[in-house]
Order: structure tokens, then C-alpha cells, then sequence
């Protein structure tokens, strides 16, 4: 099952139909779009408006004007944030695919032992908040961290040697956060092609090396490609990294600059914010577009093996050893090192490195606090309700529109295609529209838990459209059908037939959008108000206030109780065959 | 040339229950002769084929190629795959989707260490490789343009490329539809006998192992049960299961009175009545021993027709179905409870409920004489 976001496929079928036919809906699907626009076109419009009009102290519009747009073109820093945002999306993209090609074809074809172990390791890293994975960055790369000690140690310099607080630790933190998933999307591109081509390479003449090179990379090629753009993406439109790590070394990206000319503005800026959410927006449409054609051609490139299927894997003999040390240093950079740290500082009473002195001060005072604060209990208590809330609404939501879509119910199509719509909307930005929406409501509506959750729904819709996709998709069309020559309605098919049959789908999908929900902060970041504080947003504010040591036990705390629901996710996707292949 | 020896590998599955593979093979090739391992799915015939081919690494056993060790689990040896000189063709055809048709034929030339081949000589050998299968037309077409034949023509070339001592063929034909496969096998073995290349094929399909082999080794649960020339396989069954598992077969159990030679006739007690069967191997008295006849080495005729030869086993029964095939009839007949298949080209002027005797030659009733 794949999580690979899509645009609307402009050259569906629907648009050669009649007028007539085009926009004849069945009632249930006219219900679903009309949910779906309530939730979608008000941010979209307050979007636009928004950087079309200058905004009064109490947040209402103006003035209509282009001065915003105007100053995208003559603010130096616009174009400064585009280059900085682009050099950093390419730099993660290129870090994690070298981690994540290296495991994926490790794990999926060689026979090196512990491959198994590395599936788990990247879904429970999943439940790892992203602030606190930058943050744990930052303390084994910053001044006071271990790698600058030794270094120090080791040339007798007297000042730290490396600054993470640039362009290249922005890099190497977002490209090692990203590499579980990059892993995971990638280890379906590997496991899909036959080894018999690998064998007849071997066959041939050709050695390990050779083969790698000239048959296994090149057939995954394409599936990387695509990886590639969607990672740069991904990393384009990313906050947590920028705001922790490039904004302290005055490196800006346009997510950086969208939060703070709404946060650290006063009055704040809605009007510049709203232009460069519009132009973030128009790039990640359009490296959308580039993404949807480049994923269906893998998709064609990959079709051809079929017949004769067989996954086997390359016997590496003695460099099996290798390969098995390779991935346990993958293991120690990517989760030991960054949990240890933390783990580590949440037993301190202040942070101030790793130093021998420090092992012989632990204690439990920061964990003491943690469950003692009402505010930390409270922001735990909020976060589990966001994602729980989140994901039942999204699972069985998307679950109806992607049985109607996949069965080709009449104006089914726009369902699918409304339902993905929000891909096009950064995090970031898709917290700027939802701000104004909330800041416009008649009646208090801003900073309420409701709000967070509402808007949270609409960012992780596509997601959950695409494991319910992948999920309908495996029922075969015939079962339904016989339940309908048995007599049943549409209704009662889909309650008895396909319901039960999509329940560990379901499932997978509910545990998987629960966890993105609360790993995020970009999101809610801008919405969240004292009443509605939920983790992420605790963690990065405890970090802007430099309270690191409660920070850590809190982040501990968060760790152990999102590895449960993580592993129970990898446990049942197992079980039924459904992990995020 | 090729000599397999205790060939030994099981597979474990992955709770730890062990599970199927090849349990001690022994056989010997000829030189250009193509053999052929035979047998049902899961009994072993594959692994063999990529434990030759160095793509499994079996438990035990000894391969040897010409003068050469390629494995040995005694000394230790084996050789890495692409070191064995041998060419294969994969059921897959595995042809390289991101490679024009010589780019594909073409590759094994270039990553061999051992030879190095100028351009030029690349670029002859894959013409003539591409000749020898009739694609030269289609020598820088992207090899996904190629039709499933094609592709299985192309897999070819790219084994005779590197002019293997041996060629491995797994089930090469079983991807293409049915008048396109007897075409294939046709030309296969043709282009067998031209080379001269020496060849192991693998297969299910006991008409194409026919068809196509110069010996055949029947495999059943890892086991080799019986080999010899495709006639032999056919006409002199040894077991039970190869006389079922190649070609229909009229199976009855008698009593042996007294012990019968080796390639001689002696009389079976059955419930039918006293049956001559060929011996194939020496027999002692013994109870219990099955004895088996083809539907087409049975002659029918209604009850009071005179059938022409002497010394036949002749039974009497009722019809009780006839299934007209084109070129062929089939008829169930009855014998005291005992049913019995028979296949002629001629049509008789018999219907269903008619009283009807069968007739079968001595040589062509055969013996089981396993254990």
C-alpha cells in the first residue's frame, strides 16, 4: 500500500462526458462533495482575499489591493527565502534517498541479517514528533553537543568547530528525519521488481556491484525519481526544521517567513503572509503536476515484470556483514543517537552537554513536573483527543468516498478528486487560511480544540484517501456483486460486505493518520490557543523558551505511549499484509 | 560434461518447519544432448536447475562441469555465478525493461571479467545471436516493445551470447499461448541440435518434455524417480506415479503367482482374470502389484467381433461413454466394476449399454515393479 499523494487526474474520462451526465450526482455523493466544499472552499477564499486585502487591527479586510503580490518581486528576501527553501529541499531530498535507497535494497534484496528489524524501527520512528527529532539533532550538532566536544577535544580547538544553525544542518536533520519514509516508500519500489532480472544479470557474467548498478538502480530509477520530487516537496513546504534550525542562523525559508510575519509581527502581517502562502502554494501545485506524471510513469515501467514473479533475494555472502553493520550504524545515526540524547537530558537538571559531571546529577524532576503540570497533562490529553478525533473522522469519511470512487458512482470522481485537494496547501499555509476562517467566525471559534481538530481533518484527508483507496481496491468487485444477486441493497453490501472486508485497512489507516496528526507542528502551529495547547506546539515553544531538560522528559513521555500505538500500527498492517508498501 | 551428485538442499520456511526442495540427485549429462528435469510444482526440478546455475547453494552434493568443480559441500568449492560459464533462460524471459534489444543481448559480453570484447565484436556477436533467433530487425527497437514471443527469442540470445558450455532453460515456454508454445518448442530444438549446446529444461508439461527431450528425469518430492529416453518414460513406467503423471493410464492390481525376469512376460491374477504383463525389471511373487495399460494400446470392438491379433489380454465390459474429441475417441468402458479408458482413432459402431471386448498387447501391459 502506498501513501502517495495525488492531484486531480486531468484527463479523466468525466470531462468527455455531457454537460448533463458530467454533473448528474446520486444525492449521497452530492451530500459528500457539499461536506467536503464547506471545509475546503472557505480557507481557500480567505486565502486569496487575504492577500488581496490589507487587514485592520481586529483582523478585518480593507483595502483590495495588489501591494502584496507587488512586494513578493521587490522584497530582496523573497527571493532570498526561494533559494535558500530550494538549495534545502534539494539537500534533504539528496540525504535522505542516499539513506533510504541504501536500506530499501539492503532490506528488499539481499539477505542480510537483521533487514527484518528495519520495517518496525521506521514505523515507530514515525511517532516521533518532528520537533523533538530536530531538537534532538540539535543537541548531539550544537555547540554544547557531544560531536563539537569531541571535536574540540580531538584538534584542541577552543571554540565549537561546527555551526548547525546553517544551510547544511538544516540539510542533514531534515534528510535524516525524512529517511524512514523515504525507506518505506522505497522498499515497494524494490520489493515490485522480479529478481530475475537481478539473476539474469548474475547470469550473465555481472558481479553484486555490476548488477546494482546497472540493473537494480536503473529499474528503480523512475520509482526514485518521483521519490525525489516528492521529498523535495515535502521538504520545501516543511517548518519544524527551518523554524529550529535555520531561523537561529538567520537562515530563512518562505515557510519561516509566512509564521513570522503573522507571529513575530506586530500588527501582524496577514497580507505578506497571505502572498507568500499563495506563491509557496502555486510551487507546490506545480511540482505536484511534475510528481503525478513522473509517479504514473514508474508505474507503467514497473507493470512490465509480472509473469513468473518471484521474491528472492541476492545471497551477499561474507559482505552480508557489511551490509548488516551498515544498517545498524543507519540504526544508531537515525534513532539511537537522537533518543539516546534525549532520553539522556530529560534525566538532567539543566542541559549543558554531555559531561562526566552531568551522569552524577540525574534525577526525575523533569519527569516529577511533566505529570504534576496541568498544562503538560493537559496538552497530552488534548493531543490524543486531536488524533484520535482526526482519525475517525478521516478513516470512515474517506472509506465512503473511495468505495464510491473506486466503483465509479456517478460524480463519484470529484469526491476523489476534492478529497485530495489539500495536498496543494502547505502546512504552514493551510494554518494561514484556517486562521482567517476561525478570526471571521461570528462566534468565538479561534484557539478552540474543535478548531485544531476541524482543520487538522481537512490537512490529512488526502492521506487517508489513499489507504482507503488501496484498501477498496483490494476487495474484488465480485463479492459485492454477489451480495447484490443475493438480494441485498447498496447500502446493506457496503455495511455487511465491505466494511468487514476493509476493517484492517481501516484500521492501519486510522493508527496512520493518528500518527501523522500529532507528529506535526506546522499545522497547528498557528491555531492552537492556551485552552487547545497539544504536544508539537508545547515542545517547540518550551524549546523557543529554552527549557530543554522538561522538554526531553516530556518528549520521553510522548515516545513511549506513540511507540505503543506505532507498533500496534505495524503489528495489525503485518497481520493483514497491509503495511505501508 | 555436467555431473550432479547427492544434490541436497531443503528450504525452511519461515516458522522453522522444513519444507520442500531436492533431497539427493544424482545425474549425468551428455555432451549436446538436451535433458529435461519433469515433474509436478514443488518437486524439486527448479531448485535443481538454479543450484546448477549457482543462484541456490545447496546443503550437499557435488556439481561438476566438464573437468571442473563448480560445488562441492565436501572441499568447500563454489564457484560465484558469474564465473560458471553457463547460460540461462528465465521463465520471466527477465528481459531488462530500461535496455533496447541489443543493449540487452548485448550485456553479458560487457560485464564478463574474463573476456573482453571489443566494440566491434560485441556488436557482431549480438547480430549474430539475434540472427540465430530471427530478431536481427529488431536490434535497437526498447525491448518493451517486444512481443511475448520476442521476448522469450530475446532471452535466448542473451544465454547463447557469452557461447555458454551449458544452457539452463526454466520453463521458457509456459508464458506463451498454446500454438505459439509448440512453435517455440519446435524451433528451440532446433536451434539446440544446430548449436550443439548441451541443455537442461525444465518443465510441467510432460507433452512439451516429450516433444523436446533427447532424455528426461522424472522428479517427484525432491526426488528423481525415474529417467531415461522419452519413449521409455512413456511405454516402460516404473511407478505408479510416472505412468499417472505422464499421460492418462488404466491402472489394476493383481497377484503374481511365481518370479518373473527382467524383460520378460508373465501371467498377473486380477480380479478380471489372469493378465500377461511385460516385466521391465525382475520381480518375485508377491501379491499387490499394479500393473498398467494406455488407453491407445487398447483396441475395442463390440462383443462378437473378431479382433485380429493372438496372445492379447482380452476383457469383456459394457460401454458406458463415449466422448467424440475430433481426431480422437475416448470410451469408458465397464469391467465387472473395474472402468477402464480407452482411445482409437477409429470409430466403432458401438453406443452406450453395448457389450463390448477390449484387447492389449502383452508388452504393452506393464508391470509396476517398485517396492
Amino acid at each position: 500500500m502506498t501513501m502517495r499523494p495525488e492531484v486531480w487526474d486531468g484527463s479523466a474520462a468525466p470531462m468527455r462526458m455531457s454537460v448533463a451526465r458530467r454533473f448528474g450526482v446520486s444525492p449521497l455523493v452530492g451530500i459528500l462533495i457539499a461536506v467536503l466544499l464547506v471545509f475546503l472552499v472557505p480557507p481557500t477564499i480567505y486565502l486569496v482575499q487575504t492577500s488581496l486585502y490589507t487587514t485592520n487591527f481586529d483582523g478585518s479586510f480593507d483595502q483590495f489591493t495588489f501591494r502584496f503580490y507587488l512586494e513578493l518581486f521587490t522584497n530582496p528576501r523573497f527571493f532570498n527565502n526561494l533559494v535558500n527553501a530550494s538549495v534545502y529541499a534539494v539537500g534533504s531530498a539528496a540525504v535522505a534517498l542516499t539513506l533510504g535507497v541504501l536500506q530499501a535494497w539492503i532490506v528488499e534484496r539481499t539477505n542480510t541479517p537483521l533487514r527484518h528489524y528495519v520495517f518496525l524501527i521506521s514505523i515507530v520512528s514515525l511517532g516521533i514528533p518532528s520537533v523533538l527529532y530536530t531538537v534532538s539533532f540539535l543537541l548531539i550538532l550544537g555547540k554544547a553537543g557531544p560531536i563539537n566536544l569531541l571535536l574540540m577535544e580531538l584538534t584542541g580547538s577552543a571554540t565549537p568547530l561546527i555551526n548547525v544553525y546553517s544551510m547544511w544542518g538544516m540539510v542533514i536533520v531534515e534528510g535524516i528525519d525524512f529517511a524512514p519514509l523515504t525507506f518505506l516508500l522505497l522498499s515497494s519500489v524494490f520489493r515490485s521488481n522480479d529478481a530475475s532480472f537481478e539473476e539474469a544479470s548474475m547470469m550473465s557474467g555481472a558481479g553484486i556491484a555490476q548488477t546494482f548498478r546497472h540493473i537494480t538502480l536503473r529499474l528503480a530509477t523512475p520509482g526514485i525519481m518521483a521519490l525525489l520530487i516528492l521529498i523535495f516537496i515535502r521538504a520545501f513546504e516543511s517548518f519544524e526544521t527551518p523554524a529550529l534550525v535555520g531561523r537561529p542562523g538567520n537562515v530563512n525559508v518562505l515557510t519561516t517567513e509566512i509564521y513570522q510575519s503573522i507571529q513575530s509581527t506586530t500588527p501582524p502581517n496577514y497580507g505578506q503572509a497571505g502572498a507568500f502562502s499563495m506563491a509557496l502554494m502555486l510551487i507546490v501545485i506545480l511540482l505536484l503536476v511534475w510528481y503525478n506524471r513522473l509517479s504514473r510513469h514508474a508505474e507503467k515501467y514497473q507493470t512490465i515484470t509480472g509473469k513468473g514473479f518471484r521474491p528472492r533475494v541476492m545471497d551477499l555472502g561474507k559482505w552480508r556483514f557489511l551490509t548488516a553493520g551498515l544498517l545498524v550504524l543507519m540504526f544508531v545515526i537515525m534513532i539511537g543517537l537522537p533518543v539516546g540524547i534525549v532520553v539522556y537530558a530529560s534525566f538532567l537538571p539543566y542541559y549543558e552537554g554531555v559531561t562526566a559531571k552531568s551522569f552524577t546529577q540525574f534525577t526525575l524532576a523533569n519527569y516529577a513536573q511533566v505529570f504534576n503540570s496541568q498544562s503538560f497533562k493537559g496538552s497530552i490529553g488534548n493531543t490524543l483527543i486531536l488524533g484520535a478525533a482526526t482519525a475517525s473522522l478521516v478513516c470512515p469519511f474517506t472509506a465512503l468516498c473511495a468505495w464510491l470512487a473506486a466503483r465509479r458512482h456517478r460524480g463519484a470522481w470529484i469526491l476523489d478528486q476534492l478529497a485530495t485537494m489539500p495536498l496543494i496547501f502547505p502546512a504552514i499555509v493551510m494554518g494561514v487560511a484556517f486562521l482567517n476562517v476561525f478570526l471571521h467566525m461570528p462566534f468565538a471559534f479561534y484557539g478552540s480544540l474543535l478548531s485544531v481538530i476541524l482543520a487538522s481533518m481537512v490537512r490529512y484527508l488526502p492521506y487517508g484517501m489513499r489507504y482507503s483507496y488501496a484498501g477498496v481496491l483490494q476487495v474484488h468487485r465480485e463479492l459485492e456483486e454477489a451480495s447484490a444477486l443475493s438480494g441485498a441493497r447498496q447500502s446493506t453490501t457496503f455495511l455487511r460486505v465491505v466494511v468487514p472486508l476493509i476493517t484492517p485497512a481501516l484500521i492501519t489507516c486510522w493508527l496512520f493518520v493518528f500518527l501523522l496528526s500529532v507528529k506535526a507542528v506546522a499545522a497547528q502551529i498557528l491555531l492552537v490557543g492556551p485552552k487547545s495547547q497539544v504536544i508539537a506546539v508545547t515542545l517547540f515553544d518550551l524549546w523557543e523558551n529554552g527549557q530543554v531538560t522538561e522538554l526531553a522528559a516530556m518528549g520521553v513521555t510522548w515516545m513511549s505511549l506513540m511507540t505503543v500505538v506505532s507498533t500496534v500500527f505495524y503489528l495489525i498492517a503485518r497481520r493483514y499484509g497491509l503495511s505501508i508498501r | 560434461m555436467l555431473s550432479v551428485t547427492g544434490l541436497f538442499k531443503q528450504y525452511i520456511s519461515y516458522d522453522g518447519t522444513p519444507g520442500g526442495g531436492v533431497f539427493g540427485a544424482d545425474f549425468a549429462l551428455q555432451e549436446g544432448e538436451l535433458f529435461t528435469l519433469l515433474g509436478p510444482s514443488g518437486c524439486g526440478k527448479t531448485t535443481t536447475l538454479r543450484a546448477i546455475a549457482g543462484l541456490e547453494t545447496p546443503q550437499r552434493g557435488r556439481i561438476t562441469l566438464g573437468s571442473r568443480d563448480l560445488f562441492d559441500s565436501q572441499s568447500g568449492v563454489n564457484v560465484p555465478m558469474y564465473d560458471r560459464d553457463i547460460g540461462m533462460v528465465f521463465q520471466s524471459y527477465a528481459i531488462w525493461p530500461h535496455m533496447t534489444v541489443f543493449e540487452n543481448a548485448a550485456y553479458p559480453l560487457q560485464v564478463g571479467r574474463k573476456n573482453k570484447y571489443s566494440a566491434a565484436e560485441v556488436e557482431r556477436k549480438v547480430k549474430e545471436a539475434l540472427d540465430m533467433v530471427g530478431l536481427g530487425a529488431f536490434i535497437h527497437r526498447p525491448s518493451t516493445q517486444l512481443s511475448g514471443g520476442q521476448q522469450q527469442r530475446l532471452a535466448l540470445a542473451r544465454a547463447f551470447t557469452r557461447e555458454p558450455h551449458l544452457l539452463l532453460l526454466d520453463e521458457p515456454l509456459s508464458n506463451l499461448d498454446a500454438q505459439l508454445r509448440e512453435h517455440m518448442r519446435t524451433e528451440l530444438k532446433q536451434l539446440q541440435k544446430e548449436t550443439g549446446v548441451t541443455a537442461i529444461y525444465v518443465t510441467h508439461d510432460q507433452s512439451e518434455a516429450l516433444a523436446i527431450s533427447d532424455r528426461i528425469a522424472v522428479m517427484n518430492e525432491g526426488k528423481i524417480v525415474q529417467l531415461g529416453a522419452p519413449k521409455d518414460i512413456y511405454n516402460r513406467p516404473t511407478s505408479e506415479f510416472v505412468a499417472h503423471f505422464i499421460g492418462r493410464t488404466n491402472l489394476i492390481h493383481g497377484d503374481l503367482a511365481a518370479a518373473a525376469q527382467a524383460g520378460g512376460t508373465a501371467a498377473i491374477a486380477t480380479p478380471l482374470g489372469p493378465l500377461r504383463c511385460f516385466f521391465p525389471g525382475a520381480a518375485n511373487a508377491r501379491s499387490g502389484i499394479a500393473v498398467v495399460v494406455r488407453p491407445e494400446h487398447i483396441r475395442i470392438r463390440k462383443a462378437g467381433t473378431p479382433l485380429e491379433a493372438e496372445g492379447d489380454n482380452r476383457l469383456t465390459g459394457r460401454l458406458k461413454a463415449e466422448t467424440y474429441l475430433g481426431e480422437i475417441v475416448e470410451y469408458v468402458v465397464d469391467c465387472s466394476g473395474k472402468e477402464f479408458l480407452v482411445r482409437t482413432p477409429f470409430v466403432q459402431p458401438i453406443g452406450p449399454g453395448d457389450a463390448v471386448t477390449l484387447a492389449f498387447a502383452a508388452e504393452r501391459t506393464i508391470a509396476l515393479i517398485e517396492a
